[in-house]
């Protein structure tokens, strides 16, 4: 079972509400954060940006734009993919999230080399915690911040060939929230070679039941 | 002479911040019984020498020393630049008699294993380990990563490229491959990495960051702040901002490459120690390795989409010093404890 519902400034997400043995996920839609190609079709090589070189993942190995998909148990929604985008570039982008409690955020995110930087959560009564988040390089395929690969593409698009036996990684991240508050924004580092695809907070079974849920 | 037991011996090795200069010199050090990450992962510095750059993927500033050297600072480590003057592969072929692996200074746009093949010309390296009356097998770690035979023809192509300028790699190309190849070789006792050993390659690695630059070579942290305040101060777009960020790109592939193969060396000692000082003092050094990515990208898209964030770029370069003073206070530690264990 699942429902849609928007937080504070109209952000619409998709909840799957928990039972007591099993975590509630709250899948943030961040379409209208795209700001970045870092996929493409075969026919549209030149548009990748996922780094200096110009590559970029090929989108017929990725999800369709808008599903809702699965990874390592976590579920998320694939962003509406188009020519204007189809990940957050980090920039500072504020992500507002409807007002709660949560344990985990989980990321599918990308990376020119390794990122490390700091995803800011703030909360209701205006704390900000600096959470540490760090994202394995997207071409070598080592997770150096011990990531879960959430895609594993057999070839890689350059500006003008496919260049085949080429892996690229797409990763599974998660950052914990140790704050026992109420959040309603993340703000992403300043940091053009982090790429966000996707994001669902997860609350956890024990948080809930703390909190008086029954069911 | 190279035989079939020793050509098993050639291995790939490379590591996602690392280029074809560390992972060449790798496959060499490995092939003579040597480990890479003790060899090139115990030195860890910052030097920079204006207009000493050069548009090669294993630039490394390393003058007055050798390159190998210069990254093996420890270890009797060294090597030769050669420029081979006849038209043929003799020079090669003489030095795999003699048991050498040669490392060789090519253009990738005519290796058929390139994802640059005939796209677009780059300076590489790649280690040349059998030469046959057809054939050159080359061994190149480099993703997609080849080892194995490709026609003579091919490499000669390459290896006597001019490699021209070139807008599809304003970073490597513009760098004629010249026919060198570098020889490098382990000419010496090789130190044991004990306690003692550790903690002093950590005490040296902090003294050199912490003294002042000398002559015309920015160095230390004093040398970095000066570097990256420089490069900061440049008018964004402006024709000596982008030769700047060329050199940026170029000269810090290789130094964050060996940031993180530092914290990797610290890390796998302090598993075999079980020491967490070590364990702790390797997260520092990947932090001080992570903070280049934030430079160095940031720098990049200025130079090639024209993404200019001038703001960005100094708060990572602001970010990038904090992260190495952290790291050296406690690699300070960190040296003290490994001491008292030893």
């Amino acid at each position: 079972m699942s429902s849609q519902v928007s937080s504070a400034p109209g952000r619409v997400v998709r909840r799957l509400p928990a039972t007591t043995t099993r975590p509630e996920f709250c899948l943030i839609n961040i379409d209208d954060l795209l700001n970045n190609r870092a996929t493409s079709g075969v026919d549209e090589l030149t548009a990748g940006r996922v780094n200096a070189w110009g590559n970029s993942f090929p989108a017929e190995e990725l999800p369709a734009p808008r599903t809702v998909i699965e990874v390592a148990g976590i579920p998320f929604v694939w962003p509406d993919a188009g020519a204007d985008g189809d990940n957050v570039r980090a920039e500072g982008q504020v992500i507002d999230v409807p007002p709660g409690r949560y344990d985990w955020i989980y990321l599918l995110a990308a990376s020119e080399r390794r990122s490390e930087d700091v995803l800011w959560v703030h909360y209701d009564d205006g704390y900000a915690d600096p959470l540490r988040v760090g994202v394995s390089d997207f071409l070598d395929g080592t997770p150096a911040f011990g990531e879960e690969p959430a895609f594993r593409t057999a070839r890689m698009h350059y500006p003008h060939h496919v260049q085949q036996g080429l892996p690229t990684t797409m990763w599974l991240s998660r950052i914990g929230m140790p704050r026992r508050g109420t959040a309603q924004a993340l703000r992403l580092p300043r940091l053009v070679a982090l790429h966000v695809f996707a994001v669902t907070l997860v609350t956890g079974v024990d948080v809930r039941l703390a909190d008086g849920a029954t069911a | 002479m190279i035989t079939a037991d020793s050509l098993d011996q050639v291995r790939l090795w490379t590591r996602d911040l690392g280029s074809c200069l560390h992972g060449t010199m790798a496959t060499v050090l490995l092939h003579d019984g040597h480990d890479p990450v003790t060899v090139l992962g115990a030195p860890w510095e910052f030097r920079r020498k204006a207009g000493a750059w050069t548009t090669e993927e294993y630039y490394y500033h390393a003058s007055p020393d050798s390159l190998a050297k210069r990254l093996a600072l420890y270890h009797p480590f060294s090597s030769t630049w050669h420029q081979s003057r006849d038209a043929g592969l003799g020079e090669l072929r003489d030095a795999l008699a003699a048991g050498v692996l040669p490392i060789a200074a090519v253009d990738n746009f005519h290796l058929p294993f390139r994802p640059a093949f005939h796209d677009v010309h780059a300076a590489h390296l790649l280690v040349v380990y059998r030469i046959t009356d057809t054939e050159v097998f080359v061994s190149d770690a480099q993703p997609p990563a080849f080892q194995g035979p490709i026609p003579i023809a091919d490499f000669l192509a390459s290896w006597g490229s001019a490699n021209p300028a070139d807008d599809g790699d304003v970073f490597f190309s513009a760098s004629p491959s010249d026919r060198r190849w570098l020889h490098a070789r382990m000419r010496g006792e090789v130190p044991r990495p004990d306690r003692e050993w550790v903690a002093a390659a950590i005490r040296e690695n902090v003294a050199r960051y912490r003294r002042p630059s000398e002559g015309d070579t920015l160095s230390g942290v004093e040398g970095l702040r000066d570097y990256l305040d420089e490069l900061c101060a440049l008018p964004p777009g402006s024709g000596a901002a982008e030769v700047a960020l060329s050199e940026l790109y170029v000269i810090s592939w290789n130094i964050q490459a060996q940031a993180g193969l530092h914290a990797e060396f610290l890390r796998r000692q302090g598993v075999e120690w079980r020491s967490p000082d070590l364990a702790e003092a390797a997260a520092r050094v990947d932090a001080v390795a992570h903070g280049w990515t934030g430079v160095r990208m940031t720098g990049a898209h200025s130079r090639v989409w024209d993404r200019h964030r001038p703001a960005e770029l100094r708060e990572h370069s602001a970010e990038l010093l904090r992260r190495l003073e952290v790291a050296l206070d406690q690699l300070d530690r960190t040296a003290d404890a490994v001491s008292r264990h030893a």
